[in-house]
C-alpha cells in the first residue's frame, strides 16, 4: 500500500499533449477515480503511473519516491486491464500463479495462494480449465483476482466493467468496493461512466483534454463544480447549462439566451455573475431537481414561463422538457401535476443556480 | 449444390491427378513407363525396382547403373531445407516482431518486400560470384543461408500480421507482473503465436524443399539437393527414366508430408488466426 503524488505531470506524442501539467495527490488506501471522455488522457495518465508510458515532463512518486528509475516490473504494481488481457494460452491456475512464479515465490505458498484468490473469486471449479474457456464475467474476475494476488502497492483498473453487461456490472461494482476494503490498497480507477465513479471512489479526478478540470470527493465535485466541464459532465440527468449574453436595463440584469429568451437574474447567482467586471457572456446552470412547479417560495427565485413538450419516466419520477423559445429545460415534475402541451410558470432558485463564464469555462462567484 | 461439388471434384482431380499418376508410375517396371506397351491406370507387373535402383544404384533386370544413390541428395535436401527454414524463420520472428512491438525500422516491412519483388534468378549471378569468394558454393551453409535469405521476407511478413493479432495488454499484463521483455517475448508472445509459427515453418519449408534453381547454381556435386538430382536421372542408353524419377518424387513428398501431419493441430488454427477475435 503506497501513496501516489503524481506532480506537473505531461506527456507528449510528438506534437499530440495528451495529458498537459496534471497533479494529483492520492493518500494510502484511497480509491480514486479518473474520470472523463473518451481520449481525454485517463488511460495516458494510468499507464504513465503504471511505467508502461514514460513521462515527458513533471514526476510520479510512490511514498515520495521517483518512480522514473525504478524499472517496471521492480514496481509491483497491479493492472486490470480494460480487455481484461487475459493469458489465453494458460490455465486459469497458471494465469493466477504468474506473477507469483515471476517473483519466484516459493511452490506451496503459490498453490495456497492460487487456490484461495480462486476461491475469493469464485472461479475454483475453473482451476484447470484453459483460460480461453471462460466466460466474459468469470475473465473479469479472473483478470482481478491475477492482478490483486500478487499483493500489489497500487491496484489500477482501467475500465473493467465496460465490457459486462447491465447486471453483472452492478455487482461487481459493489463487489470492487468491498474488495477495496478487504485489500484495503491504494486504488485508480479509469471510467468514462460517472455514475461507477461517483459510487465507487473516495475522490474523483475529472480530465478533459489532457487537463485536470477538476479533483475532489464526489460530492463536493456534484455540489460545487468549479467550471463549466464538471457541471455537464457530472449529474443524470445533466444539469441545465443555458448560454447567453449579460445585459444590464435599467438596474435589471438580464441573461439574454442565444435561443432568444431571456433569464432576469436576481439574488446570489446574480451577484456571482456580477463577480467579475470583464464577464459579458456567461453560462448559467441548475440542476432538473432544484427547478419547482407550484407557487413561489422564496423572494429571489427567478420566475420563467415554458410549454411542456415531453414529459418521460424516469424510475418513480417524471421528467419534463420545458420550451422556453429555442431553449430546452429539464424539470422533475414531482407531483404529477404537469400535463404535455401545458403553458406552466416554473421557478430557479438563486441559491441552487450556478454562474460560469462562457469564455473561459471557469465557476463565476462560488457556493 | 451440385454444381458446387462438380467444381470442387474438379479442382482436385487437377490437383490430384499428377500425384495419382507418380506414384503408379513409381511402381511400374521399365516397359510401362511409356506408350510402348500401352499405358495404363495402374501398373500390370508392380514392381519395387525402382526404389530399388535409386536407392542402390543397381537393381535386377536392368542393364544400367548410377554412380550415386538417393541418399547424399537426400541428406542434402534435409540439411540445407531445415537449416534454411530455422535462418529464415528465427530472423524473420524476431525483426517483425521489433517492428510491430517496438515499431523500430518502420521502413523495413516495405524494404523486405522488395526482396520477393523480383525473381531470385536476377541476382544469382552477383550472388555466385559472392558466394564462390566466400568460398560457399557447393557447402551446405551456403546454400542453407541463400536459403534463409530468400524465404525471409516470406517468413517476415507472415509473423508480422501474427504479431499484430496479438493485443498489446496481453504483453503489458506480464511486465507490470514482473517480467522482462525478452520473457515476455518467450513466454507470452511466443506462445500465443505457435499456431502461426508453425505454419510460417511448413511453408518456409515447401518453399525450401522444392527449389531448384538455387541448388542447380550453388552446388555442383557434394550437396546436390533432391530436385537437381532428380534432374541427372537420365542415361545415354535408357533415355529418360521416368520410372525412378517417380519413385523420387514419391519420397521427396514425405518429408513435407510429415511434417504438416506433426503440426496439423496448429495448421488449422495458424491458418484462421486472423479470424479469431480474441
Amino acid at each position: 500500500m503506497s501513496s501516489i503524488q503524481i506532480q506537473n505531470v505531461t506527456k507528449r506524442f510528438g506534437d499530440f499533449t495528451a495529458v498537459d501539467d496534471i497533479s494529483i495527490d492520492i493518500e494510502e488506501g484511497e480509491f480514486v477515480a479518473l474520470l472523463g471522455p473518451s481520449g481525454c488522457g485517463k488511460t495516458t495518465t494510468m499507464n504513465m503511473i503504471a511505467g508502461l508510458e514514460d513521462v515527458t515532463e513533471g514526476a510520479i512518486r510512490f511514498d515520495g519516491q521517483d518512480l522514473s528509475r525504478i524499472r517496471i516490473q521492480d514496481r509491483n504494481i497491479g493492472f486490470v486491464f480494460q480487455n481484461y488481457a487475459i493469458f489465453t494460452h494458460l490455465s486459469v491456475y497458471k494465469n493466477l500463479s504468474y506473477g507469483l512464479e515471476v517473483k519466484k515465490v516459493d511452490r506451496s505458498e503459490i498453490d495456497r495462494r492460487v487456490r484461495a484468490m480462486a476461491d475469493r473469486m469464485s472461479i475454483t471449479h475453473r482451476l484447470d480449465q484453459p483460460a480461453s474457456s471462460l466466460s466474459v464475467n468469470e475473465m473479469q474476475k479472473l483478470a482481478i483476482g491475477r492482478s490483486a494476488i500478487v499483493e500489489p502497492r497500487i491496484f489500477l483498473l482501467d475500465e473493467p466493467l465496460s465490457n459486462l453487461d447491465a447486471g453483472f456490472r452492478a455487482y461487481m461494482r459493489a463487489e470492487l468496493k468491498v474488495l477495496q476494503h478487504e485489500f484495503g490498497q491504494t486504488m485508480i480507477y479509469v471510467t468514462h461512466d460517472q455514475i461507477e465513479a461517483m459510487s465507487l471512489a473516495d475522490k474523483i479526478a475529472i480530465i478533459d483534454q489532457g487537463k485536470l478540470m477538476q479533483y475532489g470527493a464526489p460530492l463536493d465535485i456534484y455540489n460545487d463544480p468549479q467550471n463549466r466541464f464538471v457541471a455537464n459532465f457530472v449529474g443524470s440527468p445533466r444539469m441545465n447549462l443555458v448560454d447567453g449574453e449579460l445585459r444590464e436595463e435599467r438596474g435589471e440584469l438580464h441573461l439574454m439566451l442565444h435561443g432568444g429568451a431571456e433569464i432576469p437574474l436576481a439574488g446570489k447567482v446574480r451577484a456571482d455573475f456580477t463577480s467579475d467586471a470583464r464577464v459579458h457572456s456567461g453560462s448559467f446552470g441548475i440542476r432538473p431537481q432544484d427547478i419547482y412547479f407550484g407557487d413561489r417560495r422564496g423572494p429571489t427565485d427567478i420566475t420563467m414561463h415554458g410549454k411542456v413538450e415531453v414529459l418521460e419516466r424516469v424510475g418513480p419520477k417524471r421528467l419534463a422538457y420545458l420550451q422556453v423559445q429555442e431553449t430546452m429545460f429539464l424539470a422533475f415534475d414531482d407531483h404529477a401535476q404537469l400535463e404535455v402541451g401545458d403553458d406552466v410558470p416554473f421557478f430557479l432558485p438563486s441559491d441552487a443556480s450556478m454562474a460560469f463564464d462562457l469564455d473561459s469555462g471557469r465557476r463565476l462567484g462560488g457556493r | 449444390m451440385a454444381l458446387k461439388y462438380f467444381f470442387v471434384l474438379l479442382a482436385c482431380a487437377v490437383v490430384l491427378y499428377p500425384l495419382l499418376w507418380m506414384v503408379t508410375m513409381a511402381f511400374k517396371p521399365h516397359p510401362e513407363w511409356t506408350t510402348v506397351a500401352g499405358l495404363t491406370w495402374f501398373p500390370e507387373n508392380p514392381t519395387l525396382q525402382n526404389f530399388e535402383f535409386i536407392f542402390f544404384g543397381r537393381a535386377e533386370g536392368l542393364v544400367v547403373s548410377l554412380d550415386r544413390t538417393i541418399v547424399g541428395p537426400l541428406i542434402a535436401s534435409l540439411v540445407t531445407s531445415i537449416m534454411g527454414t530455422l535462418v529464415a524463420v528465427v530472423c524473420g520472428t524476431l525483426s517483425s516482431y521489433a517492428v510491430v512491438r517496438f515499431g523500430l525500422a518502420q521502413s523495413l516491412p516495405l524494404s523486405v518486400l522488395q526482396l520477393r519483388l523480383f525473381p531470385p534468378l536476377a541476382v544469382m549471378i552477383p550472388v555466385m560470384v559472392m558466394w564462390s569468394f566466400l568460398g560457399a558454393v557447393d557447402t551446405w551453409w551456403g546454400l542453407s543461408l541463400i536459403y534463409g535469405i530468400v524465404t525471409l521476407p516470406f517468413a517476415f511478413w507472415l509473423m508480422k500480421t501474427f504479431f499484430e493479432e496479438v493485443p498489446v495488454e496481453i504483453e503489458d499484463a506480464a511486465r507490470v507482473a514482473g517480467c522482462s521483455y525478452w520473457r515476455v517475448f518467450y513466454r507470452i508472445t511466443l506462445p500465443i503465436v505457435k499456431p502461426g509459427l508453425a505454419t510460417c515453418a511448413l511453408f518456409v519449408f515447401i518453399l525450401n524443399w522444392s527449389d531448384y534453381l538455387l541448388a542447380l547454381l550453388l552446388t555442383q556435386r557434394d550437396w546436390v539437393t533432391l530436385p537437381v538430382y532428380m534432374a541427372t536421372l537420365t542415361s545415354a542408353m535408357g533415355g529418360q527414366m521416368y520410372g525412378m524419377k517417380a519413385a523420387l518424387g514419391v519420397i521427396a513428398a514425405i518429408p513435407p508430408v510429415i511434417f504438416g501431419l506433426m503440426i496439423q493441430k496448429h495448421l488449422v488454427r495458424g491458418l484462421t488466426f486472423g479470424a479469431l477475435k480474441q
